[in-house]
């Protein structure tokens, strides 16, 4: 037998009678491994803090999803979300289970070409589309998803002048039900601006519409939202085939399916709250099949961009205590050695956090503290947590989307990110950062060569 | 140059008819061997010309009382005429009287076959030579009694047939030395007596052109009368009168006619043959003497009779291994034989209603065809499915709930167009774990499709349903979604094949036309089976820059240009003939290509015209392609008269039945997978190899690329070993 962990004491104030009819034990296991690999194992050799991938998850995840549309839609195409993460390791798993790249940027774009998917496979969507951008991506076979007029003027005037062709799609925006509107990426339906637009399309010879797209929102709670989406997108689908003749191949309900993580303010657990894929799915493939597209060769394609859905919850991150100190206030505070320069998603989510090793059931309300020198570094306000010491390890859950890419180099560099493979093999597939990689970028005019710390 | 239009018209008409009446003797359509028959029929000159007159008498009769120009031309009225002409003027002497009385035979000559066709023609029994016979004999009682037509000998009268001794002047010549034998001796006579000739040369003649045309047909005409001559030496009858006129010949027609022309010649037919040879023998005995006495020859009547009673008797039988009735008639054994093995398999589930899976999406098949569970019995063959995950598990959570399973819900499609002719949608879903014995098929749907199938689908949602009764649907057509109403204990698909259009008949074996198996990581088109229980299956949908290039549309065009010639180019149509069957036309070469999309791939079954065409090599690259993922390399074999040497098919011609030692093989793959982009350029490569006994003797390379969703380049490759360049052309349809 091993001997127990040392708990250091502790005081709370006793409260007479039940303070809460459940009590305040709390059952959660600790987690000390990941995909059958310690965690300690892992932190040992790549250091803390450290991402973690799990390719088994990813998989899951994504077959899941490809089985919850695929079973109630014919024709189903997934597009990978290159910002959700674009790690070229996770983006390789993606495009192995047959994922297309949906990029909104030209760095995106070539990291997507660099992974061999091939030009006709990428989904180029976004407002910043220089004329250079367009052009290679016109060249290459791409869909470009248009975002606003000017943007479809310019395309117009790189067709003619290069005489080249493009298949193209528009982003529409519409009312939903769901509020915030998020009006600003494409054509608004219901003022009739996406009708513009399509008239604009079809009178140039150059573009052939492909498809029609929208993304109604992030984190979407609701999955009635996206029938209602896609009941206006095939309309519009309709209204084109009426009007011109021309049958749009694709519908991209874009993405935006929330995952197992809670809300900040919210109430209940995300878990509980979130609708499930089978619920978007159910919601989008119903209100398409019920259209009058025709027999099932002339269905349009259903496209999909989801990418926080698929990868959240294959991510964790692994950190340590750094110290413990009590508040002016009398509460405790908890420092780790990771903030928001990583965690970017702390700033909206209520993070799962685990220890990596045994403990009591003993729990103390705390705030966790990243290592940063700013005020602004709160990974989480209040969260109850057995009773952590210096060096002990925590597991962070459901950080797979966004945090990767929208991490910040600011104070302290950027971890290692590990990936386990499905058969429980750790493999390093982006190396931590350190004075050098940011040195190699900076240049020193010469008249400060010289100057040296006096 | 150019053929005058002119003189095709005629060679197609009137000439091809004539010469074709002839070659008909021989169950053959080759104007070489009807031109050599009609100069051995002129040995006789008299004989000959009245044999000519005839056919052309029936042709013109023909013509004029508009009867099928095909048929015509194939000599399919004409070759009776001829018999019928010959066996007049052998017997009478050729003067206005007797022409008058021919006429008169021939007008009745001609609405017996009309008669027959009509008849007898619907059950595919063919008239053989009994016009001929019939007619003669009307004739025979009917001129015997006219002082006007005379007898050409008048001291063999009673005989009949056994007079024709005399007219051989060739019989003692020198060539005769040549086939001393007396066997041989006594075949070639046997084929000269086909056409009233008593000569050894005639029949070597005849010989010479038959193995021209079909060196099986000769081994098979050989071989009868081997059988036969053998037969009757060890009976102790004499084998003399098997040289008289029509006699001897009645074993070498049915061993054409059985052993390769109306089945396909294999060792079954030779056996067919070889058991029914001492019956004709019988027979023809027993029709000598029961007509000895009227003096009417029996002729070919026995041959006649027996053919037509055992094509009578396959029909009604159930279908014997190795005895296959022809259906499409190429008038070439070996041509028959080659296109059956290869197209037997091939082609055999071309217009039968092809089933997809009733889905989309994976599923697993939880109990097939004889399942443990519910599929006893009268119903058997059925399938149920459901969907599992990662794990195997059919739901997720505890499992507890309905809406917990994968399946529950889920779209059921059709998986062919019909009719919804059955529906039940008012019992309710079952909790997990019930099941309502009472009304056990749960709510049902039964679709009527062509050729008299059905398919019943069970335990559905009750509120599901997108389709209502009489509702003509679509392959893919949602009709309801899957629940647990019936005799179901947790959700699933129930589905049968049936015949018949009530809810739970007794269900029908029918295997599904195109799956794909998921196997692990592994995945295969799978054609024309049934799946197994615990197998992965989702359907297949064409790749669609694949479905775009091959959907051609009659009217269209297809242009071939020479990429390095412009000028070089051909332009192919696309039709549909009468008997709806699709095919690229090149008038230049009047070649014809026919195939088929049946969606999932593309099949180019048969080829008819010039070898040097582009369209012939059109037809080697697109032999057949698969339209989805997941085929692999996909491997044929083509019909072997499509693709091999003279010299070399003529030696495989003669083993054919027994054994094939020359193959052709086939084989088409993409250089990489498409994607399923409506843009993706995708490659195909195929490859032609004839082989003997492995080794290749003959191999073209073709690539051809599909581009836009649409035909590219098409690169033909140089034969091996050759330093020219590849030739390539550009494909546009328009």
């Amino acid at each position: 037998m091993s001997k127990r962990p040392y708990e250091r004491p502790y005081l709370r104030k006793l409260n007479a009678g039940l303070g809460n009819k459940f009590g305040t034990r709390h059952s959660q296991l600790p987690v000390t491994e990941i995909d059958g690999v310690p965690v300690a194992s892992i932190m040992e050799e790549y250091g803390s803090p450290c991402f973690v991938l799990s390719e088994q998850t990813i998989r899951q995840t994504y077959r899941n999803a490809v089985r919850a549309f695929g079973t109630r839609y014919p024709k189903v195409q997934m597009a990978w979300s290159y910002k959700t993460n674009y790690l070229n390791a996770v983006c390789r798993i993606f495009h192995e289970e047959g994922s297309w790249a949906e990029v909104v940027s030209i760095f995106e774009y070539r990291k997507a070409l660099g992974n061999g998917v091939p030009g006709h496979q990428i989904l180029f969507n976004g407002p910043d589309k220089s004329a250079d951008d367009l052009r290679f991506a016109v060249q290459n076979g791409s869909l470009i998803h248009i975002d606003h007029l000017d943007e479809l003027y310019q395309l117009s005037e790189i067709l003619a002048n290069e005489d080249l062709k493009a298949r193209v799609a528009l982003r529409i925006n519409m009312d939903t039900g769901v509020y915030p509107l998020w009006d600003r990426f494409g054509f608004n339906y219901e003022n009739g601006s996406a009708w513009t637009a399509v008239t604009k399309v079809m009178a140039q010879s150059r573009m052939q519409l492909a498809g029609l797209h929208c993304h109604i929102g992030t984190y979407m709670l609701s999955s009635q939202a996206y029938a209602v989406a896609a009941n206006k997108l095939c309309d519009l689908a309709l209204e084109i085939r009426n009007q011109y003749q021309h049958r749009i191949e694709y519908l991209d309900l874009g993405g935006g399916f929330a995952s197992g993580n809670t809300l900040k303010g919210s109430y209940l657990q995300g878990s509980d709250v979130i609708p499930t894929m089978d619920d978007y799915a159910e919601a989008i493939s119903g209100a398409i099949l019920q259209h009058p597209f025709g027999m099932s060769g002339e269905l349009p394609t259903l496209f999909l961009e989801s990418g926080r859905a698929l990868i959240d919850d294959a991510g964790y991150l692994l950190g340590t205590v750094l110290a413990l100190k009590r508040l002016g206030d009398g509460r405790r505070a908890t420092i780790m050695d990771f903030g928001v320069n990583l965690l970017f998603t702390s700033f909206w989510y209520e993070h799962r956090i685990s220890p990596a090793q045994d403990y009591s059931s003993h729990h103390e309300d705390m705030v966790l503290y990243g290592p940063l020198c700013m005020n602004i570094d709160v990974v989480r306000e209040n969260v109850s947590l057995p009773l952590l010491q210096k060096g002990d390890r925590v597991v962070v859950h459901r950080v797979g989307a966004y945090n990767m890419t929208q991490w910040m180099q600011f104070i302290q560099m950027r971890p290692n990110v590990v990936l386990i493979d499905t058969r429980g093999k750790v493999h390093l597939i982006r190396r931590r950062e350190d004075v050098q990689t940011l040195n190699n970028q900076e240049l020193i005019p010469d008249y400060l060569e010289a100057v040296k710390g006096s | 140059m150019a053929p005058q239009p002119g003189l095709r018209s005629i060679w197609n008409g009137p000439v091809r008819g004539v010469l074709n009446s002839y070659a008909q003797l021989f169950f053959a359509l080759n104007p070489l061997l009807g031109f050599l028959a009609l100069g051995v029929s002129f040995l006789d000159p008299i004989m000959g010309a009245c044999g000519l007159f005839s056919v052309i008498a029936v042709q013109a009769l023909g013509r004029l009382t508009g009867q099928s120009k095909e048929l015509l031309q194939e000599g399919m009225y004409g070759f009776n005429a001829l018999l019928l002409g010959l066996a007049m003027a052998h017997r009478y002497r050729v003067d206005a009287p007797m022409l008058l009385v021919l006429m008169a035979g021939l007008v009745l000559l001609l609405t017996l076959i009309v008669w027959w066709n009509r008849h007898l023609g619907r059950y595919s029994l063919p008239y053989l030579t009994f016009p001929f016979v019939l007619t003669y004999w009307v004739l025979m009682e009917g001129s015997d009694s006219l002082a006007a037509v005379v007898l050409r000998y008048p001291g063999l009268a009673g005989a009949g047939l056994a007079g024709a001794a005399q007219t051989d002047l060739l019989a003692t010549s020198g060539l005769e030395l040549a086939a001393a034998d007396p066997f041989w001796k006594s075949f070639l006579r046997t084929l000269g007596s086909i056409y009233f000739q008593d000569s050894v040369i005639a029949g070597l003649v005849l010989a010479a052109g038959l193995a021209l045309h079909s060196r099986l047909s000769l081994l098979l005409a050989v071989g009868g009368y081997a059988l036969a001559f053998g037969m009757f030496q060890a009976m102790g009858a004499s084998t003399a009168p098997l040289t008289d006129f029509l006699v001897g010949s009645n074993f070498v027609f049915m061993a054409i006619a059985l052993g390769g022309f109306y089945l396909v010649p294999s060792v079954a037919t030779m056996g067919l043959v070889a058991v029914l040879t001492p019956v004709l023998a019988v027979l023809m005995f027993a029709l000598e003497g029961w007509l000895a006495s009227s003096g009417m020859p029996p002729f070919t009547l026995a041959f006649s009779g027996l053919t037509l009673l055992v094509l009578y008797f396959l029909q009604a039988s159930p279908p014997l291994r190795g005895l296959v009735p022809v259906a499409l008639q190429y008038y070439s054994p070996e041509k028959t034989l080659y296109k059956h093995e290869v197209n037997a398999q091939r082609l055999a589930h071309l217009y039968t209603p092809r089933f997809h899976l009733p889905f989309w999406g994976t599923w697993t098949v939880t109990q097939a065809y004889n399942g443990a569970h519910t599929h006893l019995g009268d119903w058997s063959k059925a399938l149920d499915f459901e969907i599992t995950d990662e794990e195997g598990r059919v739901h997720s959570g505890d499992g507890s709930l309905l809406e917990q399973y994968y399946c529950y819900n889920k779209p059921v499609v059709a998986p062919l167009d019909g009719t919804v002719v059955a529906l039940t949608n008012h019992v309710p879903d079952n909790p997990i774990g019930g099941v309502d014995l009472e009304q056990n098929w749960g709510n049902s749907l039964v679709l009527q499709h062509a050729n008299g199938l059905y398919t019943q689908y069970s335990h559905l949602r009750p509120d599901g349903f997108k389709v209502g009764l009489g509702q003509w649907v679509v392959r893919g057509q949602v009709l309801a979604s899957c629940g647990n109403s019936g005799r179901s204990p947790r959700p699933h698909l129930h589905f049968q094949v049936q015949s018949s259009p009530e809810i739970g008949a007794k269900t029908l074996a029918h295997p599904l036309a195109y799956y794909r198996l998921e196997e692990g990581e592994g995945r295969t088109l799978r054609r024309w089976t049934v799946p197994s229980e615990d197998q992965k299956v989702s359907s297949v949908e064409a790749v669609p820059a694949m479905a775009s290039a091959f959907a051609f549309k009659p009217g269209q065009k297809l242009r071939m240009q020479s990429e390095k010639q412009p000028d070089r180019l051909v332009d192919w149509t696309v039709g549909t003939d009468a008997n709806n069957r699709t095919y690229l036309y090149c008038p230049l070469t009047r070649s014809t290509m026919w195939y088929v999309n049946d969606g999932v791939m593309f099949w180019a079954y048969d080829f008819e015209g010039k070898r040097s065409s582009l369209l012939y090599h059109f037809y080697l690259t697109v032999y057949r392609l698969s339209l989805v993922r997941d085929a692999g390399t996909v491997q044929d074999q083509l019909p072997l008269v499509h693709f091999s040497r003279p010299f070399l098919r003529s030696i495989q011609d003669v083993f054919a039945p027994f054994w094939m030692f020359y193959r052709v093989d086939y084989q088409s793959a993409w250089l990489a997978a498409p994607t399923g982009a409506m843009t993706e350029a995708l490659r195909i490569q195929t490859s032609v190899a004839s082989k003997v006994a492995g080794r290749t003797v003959r191999q073209l390379d073709f690539e051809l690329e599909i581009n836009e969703g649409s035909l590219g380049r098409w690169l033909l490759a140089p034969p091996k070993g050759s330093d020219s360049s590849p030739t390539t052309y550009r494909c546009s349809l328009s």
